[in-house]
């Protein structure tokens, strides 16, 4: 597959999902709010309930891949990335943001924006792998960056201090307005509108000393970029962008962090908040931990180039950007780290590995005597001096040399995947020069195959791993027997074709050859006079004529001995 | 005389019982198959947990068929299915999921070292999907052509409107019949 050839152990898996399952929106169907889902749909990153994954199982995979999160286990990095990306809120807020609001599976998943999802999520899951590699947890997930229970605790207290401070209608996505956030005027709010305009002033060095003693608990500073739902920002993590002063958001950690040992405040199950404006807000606030971890390391440099002294004086009184191991908030952003920025952007990366491999690959067909289709066989493959053509042949070697040449990237992109047998026609028209005027007829490989009979006399096999494409083009069925028949008779791939065509079934005593299987595995293979036999139709006719005979031969004596037998028995002969 | 000629009748008419062991990963269609040859209509199945069995009549045979779930964890399963039971195998593919056929013929071939495993029926499935593999490219990329003692047979099929599965059913019909003979 896609990744790297180890995927996560069955603790790796165990560990990501029961901290997935944590998250609030998780612990419900994303189609139909059961409780506690084990399924998913690893295409969107969504946790769904088993009757559910019925549905999107009907869909085709080409729409969305169902896996168990229980009864799976190997699960490619790829896919539990697209897990810790996705997440049922991220994509219900994707879909409402798209007004994708329909219930029926087939709309809902055929439409545009859940395309556009999917490739999101997909594109920030490679994103993600080549960032963290096979780092277990992501640190991205907001809920997933601190261990077990403080997790959730630590969202907890937050949407508490929304709750303190601000009515819950701020936020829905439509509410996001700074004035309406804003009611109460701080001694930092000057400072806070300068650094929102642009580029950080001095004066907030200041100010984060002086108002983070006296900031009240009831100041609220969250600014979300106008229009909200900036879940659709690209390779951003999606939510809502959220500036905050953050002396003020400490100082009133502070104070939440007292009131909740108190207890004074109500469970978070017991806010007015709903659902969905939890989710949102858990998003929301996603997002404003990554701006605030730029924001941190900006005023960090600020700090050092400007006062050394004072930065330190902050630092050793905890304020500023340095962190207490009790705050939550502090350790969040310690965890942070912005995946925006690392990678470079998926479709430059992997056109850039397509078009290595498209070049490598002619290369390799050229030097390979061109049969384009590599021998899949153990033993059985080309003589020739560079066997390294196979493609998605089982040969390890063939394998491994592939995927030093980023065949591996190619091979998860379903798109093209039709294009590289495709691809291999056309390589061989490379080498159709070379071939001796049989390429009229020929359609890939067996043609190929036996202008490389013909110019190398020794080859031995055509294990082709495509030859039966070739062969039996569209045909609906078939078996071994067919396929080993014809492929003794390869030297003349139009009258195999012909055979074969329309056909829906191919069975193995055809593929073989005379109904009874030839051993011919890896050192077996076809004698090249094999390849040249002259006349193969009038053998398939003969071969089948005799198979005809053979069954009715069959038949008869059955029947035969049947009443013979049964005669005996009767009257004791 | 009346009982040969009974024989005879049996003979020519009576019923043939086997026992059919279908896999394959998960999501390939099997339960969709098994059910679609059973009762003639489409459900809409949640994954198999265990296994499902019915029997299927088709020309004067009776097939037991054995619809045992693909998931990763309960694919060793299988091994203990065809080790007890029977010789056909049939196999399913999902012939639109290109990315796992890999995985489908490791399974394969996982199954495909016990040597009681003569008779292997090959549904690539899901043929009416967009983006399908052919008959024949299932053919390829499952390596048929490396199991040379395998009496094997590929046929693609659409479960939702049941294309192919009887011209499946036939060929294992006649595999028995060859048997028998």
């Amino acid at each position: 597959m896609s990744n790297s050839a180890a995927g996560p152990t069955k603790q790796d898996l165990e560990s990501v999902f029961s901290r997935l399952r944590a998250q609030p929106a998780n612990k419900s169907c994303f189609d139909c709010a059961a409780k506690a889902p084990t399924w998913s749909s690893v295409t969107y990153g969504i946790f769904i309930c088993i009757d559910c994954s019925a549905v999107h199982r009907n869909l085709g995979v080409h729409l969305t891949f169902v896996r168990s999160t229980n009864l799976d286990t190997n699960w490619t990095w790829q896919q539990l990335r697209q897990m810790q990306l996705g997440g049922n809120a991220n994509a219900s807020q994707f879909f409402r943001s798209h007004n994708c609001t329909s219930s029926d599976a087939q709309v809902k998943y055929n439409s545009r924006a859940a395309q556009l999802y999917r490739d999101k999520l997909s594109a920030q899951a490679q994103q993600a792998m080549k960032v963290h590699g096979t780092k277990l947890h992501l640190l991205e997930p907001a809920v997933d960056k601190s261990e077990g229970n403080e997790a959730a605790k630590e969202e907890d207290f937050f949407a508490q201090c929304d709750n303190d401070n601000v009515p819950p209608a701020d936020f829905n996505a439509e509410n996001n307005n700074i004035s309406k956030v804003e009611t109460k005027p701080t001694p930092s709010l000057t400072n806070l509108e300068t650094q929102l305009s642009g580029a950080p002033s001095v004066d907030l060095l200041n100010s984060v000393v002086a108002s983070s003693v006296p900031s009240s608990i009831g100041v609220r500073k969250i600014q979300p970029k106008k229009g909200g739902l900036g879940a659709r920002k690209v390779g951003g993590l999606g939510a809502t962008k959220v500036k905050t002063n953050f002396a003020d958001i400490e100082a009133r950690a502070n104070a939440a962090n007292e009131m909740k040992t108190s207890s004074v405040q109500a469970a978070p199950a017991d806010k007015p908040q709903t659902a969905e404006e939890e989710l949102e807000t858990v998003a929301s606030m996603r997002l404003a931990y990554q701006e605030l971890s730029v924001q941190k390391t900006r005023e960090e440099a600020k700090l050092k180039t400007m006062d050394p002294a004072k930065a330190k004086q902050m630092e050793r009184l905890g304020m500023g950007f340095s962190l207490r191991g009790s705050d939550m908030a502090h350790s969040a952003i310690g965890d942070m780290a912005t995946i925006q920025q690392t990678a470079a952007p998926k479709n430059k990366l992997s056109s850039l590995e397509n078009d290595n491999f498209f070049t490598d690959y002619s290369l390799y067909s050229g030097g390979g005597g061109g049969s384009g289709t590599g021998g899949g066989g153990g033993g059985g493959g080309y003589s020739s001096e560079k066997r390294e053509s196979s493609t998605g042949g089982s040969s390890k070697l063939d394998k491994f040399e592939l995927d030093a040449l980023g065949y591996e990237t190619i091979e998860p992109i379903g798109g093209t995947h039709s294009n590289i047998t495709s691809m291999f026609a056309n390589s061989y028209d490379y080498d159709k020069p070379k071939a001796s005027g049989k390429t009229a007829s020929g359609s890939g490989a067996t043609s190929s195959s036996s202008s490389y009979a013909t110019s190398k006399s020794k080859s031995t096999a055509s294990n082709d791993p495509v030859i039966a494409q070739q062969k039996f083009g569209n045909s609906k069925g078939f078996g071994s027997d067919q396929y080993f028949a014809s492929e003794q008779s390869s030297s003349d791939a139009g009258a195999s074709l012909n055979r074969f065509q329309g056909s829906r079934a191919i069975s193995s005593s055809d593929y073989f050859g005379d109904g009874s299987p030839v051993g011919r595995g890896g050192s077996g293979g076809y004698s090249s006079s094999n390849f040249n036999a002259p006349d193969l139709d009038v053998e398939s006719v003969k071969e089948s004529v005799r198979q005809g005979v053979h069954k009715v031969a069959g038949r008869l004596s059955n029947l035969a001995n049947d009443v013979m037998s049964s005669l005996q028995d009767k009257y004791g002969y | 005389m009346g009982n040969a000629f009974a024989n005879l009748f049996k003979g020519l008419f009576g019923k043939k019982q086997i026992n059919v062991l279908m896999v394959g990963l998960d999501n390939a269609g099997k339960t969709t198959i098994l059910y679609k040859l059973k009762l003639g209509e489409v459900i809409t199945g949640i994954p198999t947990i265990g296994f499902n069995v019915e029997t299927v009549e088709y020309k004067n045979i009776t097939f037991t068929v054995w619809d045992v779930g693909g998931q990763d964890r309960i694919r060793p399963l299988w091994r203990q299915y065809f080790l007890h039971m029977t010789q056909f195998i049939i196999f399913v593919v999902d012939s639109n999921d290109r990315e796992r056929i890999e995985e489908a013929r490791d399974e394969l071939r996982r199954m495909m070292v016990e040597d009681e495993l003569r008779v292997l029926l090959i549904f690539a499935n899901k043929e009416d999907l967009p983006n399908a593999m052919s008959a024949a490219e299932v053919a390829d990329k499952l390596g048929l052509h490396s199991l040379t003692n395998r009496n094997c047979h590929v046929q693609s099929t659409c479960a939702t409107n049941g294309d192919g599965l009887y011209e499946g059913l036939e060929w294992l019909s006649n595999q028995l019949k060859n048997a028998n003979r």
